[in-house]
C-alpha cells in the first residue's frame, strides 16, 4: 500500500492523479513545478513516475512506426486499385 | 498536399490515388491491426477504409488526413461489429489502480516487460478494447489529445481521464505478470 504523504503541497495520491497530464505537458506551470518539487523528495513517487514515464515512451518507441510487410502493401494497393 | 492528391484521385488520377494510399497505408494498417487483432480482417479493413476515402465526397482539410482515415476505419469496424461500450463492471479508484501497478511497492518489477516489444504488445492486447484503443491512438500513434477526442467523439476531459486509467491498467497488467509465483 502507498504511504500517502504530502510534499510541496501535494499528496502522493494527487501526484498519481496528475501523472498523465504531467507527462503530456497538459498542466499549468505552477502545478508542474509542485510535482517536480514533490518528486524531488518523495522516493515512491519518483520511482513510480519514472517507471510510468518509461512505459509511455516505450509504447511509441517499440510499437509505433511498424510498417506493413511488402506483400501486404502490394495486396492492399492492388485491391484498392482494382475495386475503384 | 493530401487534399490536392485526394481531389485528383477522386477525379480519376490513379497515380495520385496510389500516392495517397501509400503515404498513409502504414498508419491505417497499424490501427486496423490494433482494432481487429486479425491480420486478414485488418487488411480488409485497410482496403475498405481507402476505398471509402477515395469515393467519399467529404472534403479533407489539409492537415488531418491521418485522423480522418483512422476515423473512417473506426466507423467501418464498429459498424460491422457493434458492441456495447460502457464502464467496466468493477470500478477501481485511481489509488486501487496505482496499487496494482506497483505504486508504493516495486514499480521497477515491470521494467523488463516494458522494454520487450512482444511483451508490451501482448499486455496491450489483454486490455479492454476501449483502453487499448485510446492508448494506441495517443501513445503508439502519437495523435494529440484533441485529435483523439475528435476521433472518438468524446470530450477532451473524458479522453484524458480514460487515457490515464488505461495507462495505469496497462502498467498493472505488466506489473502483475512479473509477480513471483505464490505471492
Amino acid at each position: 500500500m502507498v504511504d500517502d504523504r504530502e510534499f510541496a503541497g501535494l499528496r502522493c495520491s494527487e501526484v498519481l492523479a496528475l501523472l498523465s497530464d504531467y507527462l503530456d505537458g497538459d498542466l499549468d506551470r505552477a502545478t508542474g513545478d509542485r510535482i517536480d518539487a514533490h518528486v524531488l523528495v518523495c522516493d515512491q513517487c519518483a520511482r513510480f513516475g519514472g517507471a510510468f514515464s518509461t512505459m509511455v515512451k516505450q509504447l511509441r518507441d517499440r510499437l509505433g512506426g511498424a510498417m506493413a510487410p511488402r506483400e501486404t502493401r502490394l495486396r492492399i494497393l492492388t485491391g484498392v486499385r482494382d475495386r475503384r | 498536399m493530401d487534399a490536392a492528391k485526394l481531389t485528383r484521385a477522386r477525379a480519376g488520377d490513379r497515380e495520385a490515388g496510389n500516392q495517397f494510399v501509400a503515404a498513409h497505408l502504414d498508419r491505417v494498417w497499424r490501427y486496423s491491426r490494433a482494432l481487429t487483432h486479425d491480420p486478414v480482417a485488418a487488411d480488409d479493413l485497410v482496403q475498405e477504409t481507402f476505398l471509402a476515402a477515395l469515393s467519399s465526397a467529404e472534403e479533407l482539410r489539409a492537415d488531418d488526413a491521418t485522423a480522418w482515415l483512422l476515423h473512417i476505419a473506426r466507423n467501418l469496424w464498429h459498424r460491422q461489429h457493434r458492441r456495447r461500450v460502457g464502464e467496466p463492471a468493477v470500478f477501481e479508484s485511481l489509488e486501487q489502480l496505482g496499487d496494482r501497478a506497483g505504486w508504493g511497492a516495486n514499480p521497477e518489477r515491470a521494467a523488463a516487460a516494458i522494454q520487450d516489444r512482444d511483451r508490451l504488445d501482448a499486455a496491450l492486447r489483454r486490455l479492454d478494447p476501449d483502453d487499448r484503443e485510446v492508448i494506441w491512438l495517443r501513445d503508439v500513434e502519437g495523435l494529440d489529445g484533441p485529435a483523439v477526442a475528435t476521433l472518438l467523439g468524446q470530450p477532451l476531459a473524458t479522453v484524458k481521464s480514460r487515457l490515464h486509467r488505461a495507462r495505469l491498467r496497462l502498467m498493472a497488467t505488466l506489473h502483475e505478470e512479473e509477480k513471483p509465483h505464490g505471492r
